[in-house]
Order: structure tokens, then C-alpha cells, then sequence
């Protein structure tokens, strides 16, 4: 790695006294990790480690998917039906995803428009079941629109103008008839519950996942296709024909998801979706997915909660 | 004494210095614990090895690296950068610190409080309230009456502003990154 670049030192040199200031006000969880390795030394059973203040959170929610885990294994662990395997790991990976953590994946898309094929990659936050934000580039050169959503409300932030909120189902349907998104399968736990659905049949296999910067990942391949007839355009309702995720074995993450729809001829909507996890952004705060933090100044709000409701 | 109690006093000694070390390069709480727990196993296992006219300290952050590199490698949630480039640039660091007066962490990392003092007030208080006393984002937020992102890029600043009055009292220009 380069670390002259000014950025990337910078994030170094931060990092740097980001583990100092940490380390020098946890003398407490430090004696206590030295105890857990010695009893390792010692060939005792090891201890969990206590929560510090700063990790509790994660910590609680880890030990929430340690034993829906232990749930799911129970559940299948004498079943040989690949179908069963399949759905016990998208369960875990969705308990996984559930998880209070900021995430950042990046997105690519293909859609057509009715008579011709239009693509762009953007990044999506996410945290937990409910949070996310993306940015997607709008339809004028040089500009870009928010859309998200939190456990309160959802929102569209367009590159002008009023900004718009409603309730979860207001965004769903916002996004449905959008030309260039056209479905609210844009969240990594909606597309893996839609997995778990009777709709889908499920397969599972081991692989080992080559990512853009070379690093090879040993993961769960699980494979979901759609059991139900074509797609009716007529119907609000897009779910995907074909979707594909891979779960990294040892942590549950998912992290590729690719989604695919069977569009009849010259149908316009969305046809390609990616997902690639890029990185946990422990440092980012819930601000993120709140429609204020997407504009500047005074915009109007148009509020449209009795619609959506 | 025997081996085993003075390995444990010799690591409880190291223990501080190894964890910023672990953390700076991994970044993540979780997988820094478990770089620790595997390292002191492996220093213990590899005992021998050690020359003891040496200090420990580099040993055991040796030891550290390569475990590091090895967890960066398997999992793929490790997205900061971490290879040889970075790790020879933290190990100059800690080095440098390691050098201070002092015998425990603690004594040694009096340089980096100097430091704190030293900071304006706009981000010395952010600071002491996230790190010492380990208040969270929102409670600090709320407190100093911030918007998220503007704590965010303060303590982000604070930050950049005590690496460079260590570096500088470590005699390390920042160029030599």
C-alpha cells in the first residue's frame, strides 16, 4: 500500500492514535484479555470476553445471532435436504445483516427504458433491518438523488426541489414506479427475505469467491429462483426471477448479492442488480440516514403519510 | 517463579503497547481481541525462540504482524488496507514510542496526554469525552450540541493534530510515512 498518499496516511496516522486513545483507557478489558489467554495457555476452557463500553452494542447483537444461530442449527443440523441447508443459511446471513453495524456495498445496475439498456454503479449504506441510504445519479448530467430510509420514515431527496417522506410503504411504491430503479428490492435484508419465501426454490453450495482486489473468500453459495410465472407488468410487484448470494463461511456476511429479472421483450425496468460489500463503517453515525444530512439549506417537505398509509 | 507466571508478567507488561499496536492495524475490536489472544499463544508456544537479551515488545509485535496479515487475509469484513508497507509503518512507530521513558504503556504514552493538553478546546473536549470517558457519539453529540458530521470531522481533526505532536515528539517527519 501506498501510504505517502495523503488520504490514505492521513487514515493511517488517525487510525494510529485512534488505538492509542483506545488503548490507554482500557487497562481493565486489557488485564482481562491476558487472563482469557493464559487460561488458554493453561488448557482451560476459554471465556467470553466482557463487553467494553464501546463494543457493547455490537457485542449484545452478536450474542442475539450467536443464538438465533444455535436456532437454526438445532433446527436442521440432521437434515441432509440441500433446500433446508440453503434456508438455514439465509437465515443466518440475514440475522447477520440485521446486526446494528453500518455497511457499505457497492450497487451496479442495468434497466432498460423501454428501448434501450441504461447501467450505473452507486454505494448503499445500510445498518440493520432498517436503515439505508443510496445515492443514484439523476437524470440531468452532473447531478444525484438520495433515496433512503430509517426506522421511522422514508424519504427521497431529489437533486432540486421539495424533499419527500412517507412511511416505509411510501418509498416502496416511489421506487416501484421510478423509471431508472423500478422495483424496492434495494436492501440486502429485503432481497434475502424474499429468499426465504415459499416463491423461491433454494440451492446451496460451497465456493470460493474471487473479489476485484484478489482476495479469495470462503463462502456458501445459495442459489433462489423464483417459482412463480412471469413477471406481470401490470402489477406493482417486481420480485426478482433469480437471486444469488454468497455468505462468507465464517462470519455469515453476505457479501455478493445479485439479483436478476426476466423481462419480456421491450419491457422497460430494472434487470440487473449487484451488491458487493465493500467495508463496515463503524465510524459513521445514524445522521446518515436521515433526509437532512442528503441536502443544504431550506427545502420544502412534502410529507405524504396518509397516502402511504 | 515458574516459566508460566513469568511469561504472564512479561505480557502483562507488553499487553498495552501490543493492543494499540494490534488495533491500529486491524481496526475492528472483535478481530483485534482475537489477534491478540492468538498471538500470545503463539508467542508462548514459540518461547524458545526468544532471544531474552532482546526486549519483548518488538518480539511480540512481530509475532502480531503476521498473525494480522493472516486474519486481513481470511476474512473479508478486515476492509482497511494492512500489507508489508503498512505494517513496516507502524512498527517505526511503535518503536519510537517503545524508546520513551517509562516502563509500562501507560508511563509511555504520557507524551500523547502532553499532546491532549495541548489541543484547543473545540477538540480537546470531544476528545476526553469520547476516549476518556468513553461516552457514546450521540451522548457527545447531544453534550457539545454538534451535528453528527461535525463531531465526526472534529474529532477526525483532533486526531490528524495529535499524530502530528507525537510524530514530532518522536522525532518521525511525517514524510517518512
Amino acid at each position: 500500500m501506498n501510504v505517502d498518499g495523503q488520504d490514505e496516511g492521513d487514515d493511517l496516522r488517525e487510525a494510529w492514535i485512534d488505538s492509542l486513545l483506545i488503548t490507554m483507557n482500557n487497562t481493565q478489558a486489557d488485564t482481562e484479555r491476558l487472563a482469557r489467554a493464559m487460561e488458554q495457555i493453561e488448557g482451560k476452557p476459554v471465556t467470553r470476553a466482557k463487553p467494553t463500553l464501546r463494543s457493547s452494542r455490537f457485542r449484545w447483537a452478536s450474542m442475539a445471532v450467536a443464538a438465533s444461530v444455535l436456532f437454526i442449527a438445532v433446527l436442521w443440523m440432521e437434515s441432509n435436504d440441500p433446500a433446508k441447508l440453503a434456508l438455514a443459511a439465509v437465515e443466518r446471513s440475514l440475522q447477520v445483516a440485521a446486526m446494528p453495524v453500518p455497511r457499505k456495498y457497492e450497487l451496479q445496475v442495468k434497466y432498460r427504458t423501454g428501448t434501450e439498456w441504461k447501467a450505473y454503479d452507486s454505494e448503499i449504506y445500510i445498518q440493520g433491518r432498517d436503515n439505508f441510504a443510496v445515492r443514484h445519479p439523476g437524470l440531468l448530467p452532473e447531478t444525484s438523488f438520495w433515496v433512503g430510509q430509517n426506522e421511522r420514515e422514508s424519504w427521497v431527496v431529489p437533486a432540486f426541489g421539495p424533499v419527500l417522506k412517507g412511511g416505509k410503504d411510501f418509498l416502496k411504491k416511489w421506487l416501484e414506479a421510478s423509471e431508472e430503479i423500478r422495483t424496492s428490492s434495494l436492501h440486502v435484508t429485503t432481497l434475502l427475505s424474499r429468499m426465504r419465501s415459499k416463491g423461491y426454490s433454494l440451492k446451496i453450495e460451497d465456493t470460493v469467491l474471487q473479489r476485484a482486489d484478489n482476495d479469495s473468500i470462503e463462502c456458501e453459495k445459495i442459489y433462489a429462483e423464483s417459482n412463480s410465472p412471469a413477471i406481470d407488468p401490470t402489477k406493482h410487484e417486481d420480485p426478482p426471477t433469480q437471486i444469488e448470494v454468497w455468505v462468507e463461511k465464517d462470519s455469515g456476511l453476505a457479501i455478493r448479492v445479485i439479483a436478476k429479472w426476466d423481462r419480456g421483450e421491450g419491457d422497460p425496468g430494472r434487470e440487473y442488480l449487484e451488491l458487493n460489500f465493500v467495508t463496515e463503517e463503524r465510524n459513521l453515525t445514524t445522521d446518515l440516514f436521515l433526509a437532512e444530512s442528503h441536502y443544504d439549506g431550506y427545502r420544502p417537505v412534502i410529507n405524504s403519510w396518509e397516502e402511504s398509509q | 517463579m515458574d516459566v508460566q507466571t513469568l511469561f504472564e508478567a512479561l505480557i502483562r507488561e507488553n499487553t498495552g503497547m501490543l493492543m494499540a499496536y494490534i488495533r491500529a492495524g486491524i481496526r475492528d475490536e472483535h478481530a483485534a481481541d482475537d489477534v491478540y489472544q492468538e498471538t500470545v499463544l503463539a508467542a508462548w508456544k514459540r518461547l524458545d525462540d526468544y532471544d531474552t537479551q532482546k526486549p519483548l515488545g518488538p518480539w511480540l509485535r512481530g509475532i502480531a504482524s503476521k498473525v494480522m496479515l493472516a486474519h486481513h487475509r481470511k476474512s473479508a469484513r478486515l476492509a482497511c488496507p494492512l500489507d508489508e508497507g503498512v505494517i513496516a509503518w507502524l512498527n517505526d512507530r511503535f518503536a519510537a514510542i517503545h524508546n520513551l521513558q517509562g516502563d509500562t504503556f501507560d508511563e509511555k504514552i504520557a507524551t500523547l496526554r502532553e499532546c491532549i493538553d495541548a489541543l484547543p478546546d473545540t477538540y480537546k473536549h470531544p476528545v476526553r469525552m469520547r476516549y476518556t470517558e468513553q461516552k457514546a457519539l450521540a451522548e457527545v453529540q447531544s453534550t457539545l450540541d454538534l451535528a453528527a458530521e461535525t463531531l465526526r470531522k472534529r474529532l477526525t481533526r483532533a486526531k490528524l493534530r495529535l499524530a502530528e505532536c507525537l510524530e514530532r515528539k518522536l522525532g518521525i517527519r511525517k514524510a517518512s510515512a
